[in-house]
């Protein structure tokens, strides 16, 4: 059950979902943003998840002194660092980003559909916005900003969508395959690019695998829904 | 290996004999969830292959290079080296000093490294002794992997070599990998070179930069207790 405070968030976030079908016919609604770290603790808190007390992390990446959640002892909630409310929330690890996507009804979504969603069905295009070279106008990459900026920062794709390339790279469903090679069973693919990432990685077509237990400084998460 | 875990017991010792098939080590007997990441940690790593390597960057495992060569026999190590008056400069400058507890942790070891050194910053100023200790640091860990080292197959590379010289050096650690040639590092190398900019881990630096900003960011008095270290 979603108290006041985190149903107002949460609706809000579904409110601005943006609906999408694919040329295969499969019906999504698709989060305009990133998680913030704001609604990652409204959830975190709503679902009860306590603090990471274990040597290793279950769901957040605390080890990190940069990390932009923390849980307050006193108050026994987490919090987020207050100047990056509105940033996306990373430190996340993949089970995390799932157990958050499922309390808000939804799913991290595939590479193909993020595929799609991100080219708003167009294979050819290299870009969400299209096949210009990336900028730091277009997008936050190449640590042209030194980290994370708030949602909404820069344009968004023709379908709504924000930071699909750049701010935070976001965890996809699927086991990472490199080329070539044999399906990884350790790593998630991740898509999109970050902050810190060369031009290279915000292409639509790039995926990268990382280990699904880390929370990086690079990783965020965009819930899907099926409709 | 950022856990808290391991940056609490950071420059402990663990020898081979240490290590425990099942626990492990006898410390992460009473830590289920982390002896589970770390074999989970050592599955993932043993994917390595001759078209990708995987690895980790490290920096709280110096006294556990023993334990870890049991732990996984087959680890390769790059032991990548820099100016220690550029590493002093980079650890100040990211204000991380207490969350790495050096300041209770590195006296006591350097000073059984070198019971002979006398400190001359004890009663200057703070920013002083940051720099000493954080150079005493330096030479603690360069000490800890310079005894187990040879233990694994590993090579050694200086970061203002690699600044110069990009290609050759990258060519030799492809070499020493064991990895199918490639233009993809020496490529993010040459991209990241072209500019300084971005936040203190920024990986965009200038070779002017990663040789000589730490002439511009030290006090004089930080250089000298710098050098009283290394010179001990």
């Amino acid at each position: 059950m979603l108290t006041c405070g985190l149903i107002s968030e949460v609706e809000r976030y579904l409110d601005d979902a943006v609906r999408f079908s694919s040329r295969h016919g499969r019906s999504i609604r698709v989060a305009d943003t990133l998680v913030t770290c704001s609604t990652a603790a409204a959830v975190l808190n709503e679902l009860g998840v306590p603090a990471e007390v274990e040597a290793a992390y279950r769901y957040v990446n605390v080890f990190n002194p940069a990390c932009p959640l923390t849980f307050d002892k006193l108050q026994q909630r987490w919090t987020c660092e207050p100047a990056l409310a509105q940033h996306p929330v990373w430190g996340i690890n993949w089970a995390g980003a799932v157990l958050i996507c499922q309390h808000m009804g939804g799913r991290v979504p595939s590479e193909s559909e993020w595929e799609c969603f991100a080219s708003n069905d167009h294979p050819s295009r290299i870009y969400p916005w299209g096949d210009a070279p990336p900028t730091p106008v277009l997008a936050n990459f190449g640590e042209y900003f030194g980290g994370t900026s708030r949602v909404c920062s820069f344009p968004p794709s023709d379908l709504g969508l924000y930071d699909l390339a750049g701010n935070l790279c976001e965890w996809c469903n699927d086991l990472y395959r490199p080329a070539g090679g044999q399906r990884s069973s350790y790593e998630r693919v991740v898509k999109g690019g970050a902050w810190s990432k060369d031009e290279c990685h915000l292409r639509v077509a790039a995926s990268r695998g990382k280990w699904e237990r880390l929370g990086t400084t690079t990783i965020g998460f965009r819930p899907v829904w099926d409709d | 290996m950022h856990t808290g875990y391991f940056r609490e017991c950071d420059l402990s010792l663990w020898s081979a004999e240490d290590f425990d098939p099942q626990m492990l080590h006898v410390s992460l007997a009473p830590h289920r969830a982390l002896r589970s990441f770390l074999v989970e940690w050592r599955e993932y790593l043993l994917q390595s292959n001759s078209t990708r390597v995987i690895g980790f960057k490290e920096t709280v495992l110096f006294g556990k290079l023993d334990w870890l060569k049991v732990f996984i026999p087959s680890l390769k190590i790059l032991f990548l080296q820099r100016d220690p008056r550029a590493i002093v400069s980079s650890v100040l400058r990211s204000n991380l000093l207490s969350f790495w507890n050096y300041i209770h942790l590195i006296p006591p070891l350097f000073k059984a490294m070198r019971p002979e050194y006398v400190s001359r910053s004890r009663s200057v100023d703070e920013a002083t002794r940051a720099a000493e200790i954080t150079a005493m640091s330096v030479v603690v860990r360069y000490e800890l992997v310079r005894g187990a080292i040879q233990k694994f197959d590993h090579m050694e590379i200086h970061l203002e070599a690699l600044m110069q010289r990009p290609r050759e050096q990258l060519d030799q650690i492809i070499e020493f990998l064991g990895v199918e040639s490639d233009d993809g590092p020496l490529s993010f190398l040459r991209k990241r070179q072209l500019a300084s900019r971005g936040g203190p881990y920024s990986s965009f630096r200038s070779p002017e930069d990663v040789e000589h900003a730490w002439k511009r960011h030290l006090t004089t008095d930080q250089i000298r207790a710098i050098a009283d270290v290394l010179q001990c």
